[in-house]
């Protein structure tokens, strides 16, 4: 049985009709869902928020895929992502911020030898717990921009803003991330 | 450090700059920025910056979904039950524990029907029941309607 069909019974392509050219599920999975987990951590810096928000993503793509027609997947994709971490803020007001200190930071592909991975990966948290202090408009513009490597223009059509503001809250963001992370941008190379 | 940077006159607009590292300025733009960088310290300090702000942001390295969040999004079905509870796992385990203890203690204080059999009777018939619904019977309707 392909791993399409093995959905369809929860009724997620309107009762078992699965578009001919739909994307399949289990491709969509195994090709994202390492980028939307880490967009979801990104955002949230907290790793069951991450996965709760992660599945929220995957089950509305998942629902969505019956309406997707072909085109720019992962800017739908960004999209999701957003609007569902925007949900999740309206409902929460705030997530934590100081959930980093709570847990073990995830797993993360790196090919770095131990001593390296070590130093690297307590810069990551710093720069990780700088980049959830900005605020949540500036924390989007960021994480598209610096860590899925998407253009203004782009940027621009997942947060359905002008191009202006874009490039205005990546400014933004990066004043804001200069000052918490003084010491270690002037240390910088 | 300034803090602004002004086009016409000494200085370059921060966010310029920001957006010089990032290419998304126009060919015009960038050649002006690039002749004013040469001549002004100050400008290509911030635009170090900016640079340095975004390589810092661009080595977060791609994290590996957790293998059971992989596994659920595969079965949407579960996926979705879990989601409901979702982040409320402990308050939901707790009200759930906390139910089954008010009606164990409330249990002990209403006074047991004529018709309700002992415990034991229970068991015996529920297994009857089950053995009867193996076989194929309407028997799962009647227990659910005692």
């Amino acid at each position: 049985m392909s791993s399409r069909l093995e959905l369809i019974d929860d009724g997620a392509y309107g009762g078992g009709q699965v578009p001919e050219d739909a994307p399949d599920w289990a491709d969509i999975v195994a090709r994202y869902a390492d980028v939307v987990y880490t967009m979801a951590y990104r955002l949230t810096g907290d790793d069951e928020e991450a996965r709760d928000l992660a599945q929220d993503v995957l089950i509305r793509l998942h629902k969505g895929l019956a309406r997707y027609q072909q085109g720019n997947f992962e800017g739908w994709l960004y999209r999701t992502t957003v609007n569902a971490f925007r949900d999740r803020l309206r409902k929460r007001k705030r997530l934590r911020e100081d959930a980093l200190a709570e847990q073990e930071p995830p797993a993360m592909r790196t090919g770095r030898i131990v001593e390296e991975a070590v130093q690297q990966q307590e810069l990551f948290e710093i720069v990780q717990r700088a980049l959830v202090k900005l605020p949540p408009e500036y924390r989007e513009a960021v994480v598209l921009r610096d860590l899925e490597g998407r253009s203004y223009e782009e940027i621009a059509e997942i947060l359905e803003i002008p191009p202006g503001t874009v490039r205005s809250r990546i400014h933004r963001g990066r004043e804001a991330l200069r000052q918490l992370l003084e010491s270690y941008v002037e240390a910088g190379p | 450090m300034t803090n602004f940077y002004y086009y016409g006159g000494r200085h370059v607009e921060r966010e310029i700059l920001s957006a010089l590292i990032d290419g998304e300025l126009s060919p015009t733009e960038r050649r002006f920025v690039h002749e004013h960088l040469q001549e002004c310290s100050a400008c290509r300090e911030a635009a170090d910056e900016f640079g340095h702000i975004q390589g810092m942001m661009g080595d977060l390295p791609r994290l590996v979904a957790p293998e059971a969040f992989v596994s659920a999004a595969l079965r949407p079905k579960k996926s979705i039950g879990t989601k409901l509870f979702g982040g409320k796992r402990k308050f939901v385990a707790g009200g759930l524990a906390f139910t089954a203890v008010g009606i164990t203690v409330a249990g002990l204080f209403v006074p047991q029907r004529a018709s309700t059999p002992p415990i034991d009777v229970f068991f015996e018939r529920q297994v009857s029941l089950h053995a009867g619904e193996e076989s194929g019977g309407q028997v799962l309707f009647a227990v659910n309607n005692r």
